[in-house]
């Protein structure tokens, strides 16, 4: 559900003190914005303020502290000339929303409710846009991590593939940040307190038991392995078939994991 | 005083007398009729009002040609006019462009705010939120909605869903019926299986009055269903509506209004007697013509003030001045042009009258954006006086 109530935020106009520049100031306050009426050449800055209103036909390049596209804020612009390069200028700052001029107390609040929620909207892709990306990215680790699985545990990429999934179910962490842990060895703080808070298995007598300060230094061999024991050794009862006891999968080498 | 010779100035008054809400045209109609009187006898004043009547027939497109008519072929500056949002919204353009004034007796659904109309009847603060308050609180959660199928029953419905949910409660069913349908069985079939605590209606005009029969003749032959118990509420069922539905079907319905034919003030007490003495005995008064009575009182009161009669000076001048209406003190809020007003509660007797259940303790600031709105602030139990709104900056 967007936003429909725009009481208490503040905006700056950027806007000539003439009529149309009071009359949506007047509309803004009535739908209970403060607002501050800024000359187009005065100097932005958008901190405090949740909306900025621009009057396309005034604006300049150096217009905007920020750069083109990259608006901090909803922004909304406000024309007067519909001449192509004006638009076109317009355009390159990626406005939210915009209203014709001359302005009327009808159609600011629509602008408003528009803005906002195109703003969300923009904000919301950029970041599912920079989580694929991330995804994207972390391909290779993850093909890394199960590459290390299947050799480790010597079962096929499926299972491979289902012991990550179950140990970032359990674990809460994303199947990209498990596959960091199997590749690099290395804990996050909270794995170590469960690592150094874990009661002793038969598989770890032939080590020290790992504390915290062990598992942060560069990962050596043993400690690598201690992390993936870990790791996949670990369940909560989930009712989730267990993953391959480590110690049985490296000892044996068998396929017949649990969860195949 | 009336051998006096005083300037006359044109006033439009733009009302459907006739057509499908004839009922509630030709009060608001009688209550400007009687206000023009009053200001053209009234000694403080040294100008009155000479009508320029026309009737738009409840047909949209002649909203527009008409008011044309009166600017042009009239010099008309001021029109009290419109019942519908739709006629009014028809007009704003013109308006603006010609710049006259319309005085707007309506309650209305909000989010508007011409500069060339001032709004004298409820916002939706006035009578919606109210009522949708009082509702929960006095009858329970579980209302089922039903309307005629236009922008006054959504927004109000949608206001509805917003307080009934913040309170746990449930809009059963929401229907919507076709302007001017008046075949309700399959509706009070479905109201007699859900079994609401009550039964919020936005239908207007001829569908109201038939609705209101339907459900009172089965209200009446079939008392063990409890429709007794189940009240049919409205922020439109007026006075004359109610002679309209006629017999036991007009009796028990709730209405949210700022004005009720029984409100207990001498200027009420004036105002009916008035109203009796011009339109006859059987004459009943209402909310939309005592808002309509007030806008020509206001517009007297700005005009004698501003000392010319431009928009700009008029509108001006109203913020300042305020009348002793009918329902009490009454003034124009001039950052929107929309009126303080006392939210009531009535329910309605014999006699085609209303009691009173609830009454705000003063009148309510116009919210017609709904900008200060809190569903759990109860509007009638405290007369809210709202937050003045932050102005920042240069402007």
């Amino acid at each position: 559900m967007s936003r429909m109530n725009f009481r208490g935020l503040h905006a700056l106009v950027l806007h000539r003190a003439d009529r149309d520049g009071r009359t949506l100031c007047e509309q803004l306050q009535r739908l209970g914005l403060s607002t501050q009426l800024l000359a187009p050449d005065a100097v932005i800055d958008p901190a405090g303020a949740q909306v900025c209103f621009f009057d396309v036909e005034a604006g300049h390049d150096g217009l905007f502290p920020w750069p083109r596209g990259a608006a901090p804020i909803p922004i909304v612009a406000l024309i007067g000339s519909e001449t192509r390069a004006r638009l076109e200028w317009m355009l390159s700052h990626e406005p939210h929303a915009c209203i014709t001029k001359p302005i009327r107390s009808s159609g600011v609040y629509s602008a408003l409710v528009i803005a906002d929620h195109a703003f969300a909207r923009g904000r919301r892709l950029e970041k599912d846009l920079a989580d694929l990306n991330d995804r994207v990215r972390s391909r290779r680790l993850v093909f890394d991590a199960l590459l290390r699985l299947m050799t480790t545990f010597g079962v096929d990429e499926a299972a491979g593939y289902r012991m990550l999934r179950t140990a970032s179910q359990q674990r809460r962490l994303s199947i990209e940040q498990v596959s960091a842990l199997v590749v690099g060895g290395e804990a996050p703080p909270s794995i170590d307190n469960r690592l150094a808070a874990r009661p002793p298995r038969p598989c770890d007598s032939s080590s020290s038991e790992p504390g915290p300060d062990r598992v942060r230094e560069p990962a050596s061999p043993t400690i690598h392995k201690e992390c993936i024991q870990w790791l996949f050794t670990h369940t909560r009862g989930t009712g989730e078939p267990n993953p391959p006891s480590a110690c049985a999968a490296s000892a044996g080498g068998g396929p017949a994991s649990p969860i195949n | 005083m009336l051998d006096r010779k005083r300037w006359q100035m044109p006033l439009g008054v733009l009302f459907s007398t006739t057509g499908p809400y004839s009922i509630i045209g030709t009060a608001m109609y009688q209550g400007t009729m009687l206000a023009i009187e009053e200001i053209g006898a009234d000694p403080s004043f040294d100008f009155g009002f000479e009508p320029v009547v026309m009737n738009p027939d409840g047909r949209l497109d002649a909203y527009r040609e008409l008011c044309e008519a009166m600017i042009r072929e009239h010099e008309v500056v001021h029109v009290v006019g419109c019942y519908t949002s739709s006629s009014r919204k028809e007009l704003i353009p013109l308006l603006e462009k010609r710049d006259a004034l319309l005085w707007y007796p309506s309650h209305y659904e909000g989010f508007e705010c011409s500069p060339n109309v001032i709004y004298t009847g409820a916002s939706p603060n006035q009578h919606v939120v109210p009522l949708a308050q009082y509702l929960v609180e006095a009858f329970g959660p579980r209302i089922y909605c039903v309307g005629s199928n236009y922008i006054w029953p959504w927004e109000c419905n949608r206001v509805f869903r917003e307080i009934v949910q913040k309170n746990d409660g449930e809009i059963v069913h929401e229907r919507y019926a076709p302007m001017g349908d008046t075949d309700f069985g399959k509706i009070i079939q479905e109201i007699v299986a859900a079994r609401p605590n009550v039964v919020f209606s936005t239908l207007i005009g001829e569908s109201c009055y038939a609705f209101c029969r339907a459900y009172g003749a089965l209200r009446e032959a079939e008392p063990s269903l409890g429709l007794a118990q189940v009240p049919v509420a409205s922020c439109t069922l007026s006075e004359p509506e109610l002679v309209a539905i006629g017999g036991d079907a007009a009796l028990g319905h709730l209405t949210s209004s700022v004005y009720l034919q029984t409100v207990d003030t001498p200027e009420n007490q004036r105002f009916v007697a008035s109203f009796r003495h011009k339109f006859g005995p059987q004459a009943v008064t209402s909310a939309d013509a005592e808002a309509s009575y007030l806008a020509v009182h206001l517009l007297a009161r700005a005009l004698r003030d501003a000392g010319e009669t431009s928009v700009e000076a008029v509108r001006s001048a109203v913020g300042a001045v305020g009348f002793a209406a009918p329902q009490g003190p009454v003034r124009v809020d001039p950052t929107n042009n929309h009126c303080y007003l006392t939210p009531r509660i009535g329910r309605s007797v014999e006699g085609a009258m209303f009691d009173v259940v609830r009454t705000a303790g003063e009148p309510i600031r116009p919210d017609p954006y709904l900008v200060w709105f809190d569903p759990s602030q109860p509007v009638l139990a405290r007369g809210a006086a709202l937050p003045q709104a932050r102005q920042g900056g240069q402007t």
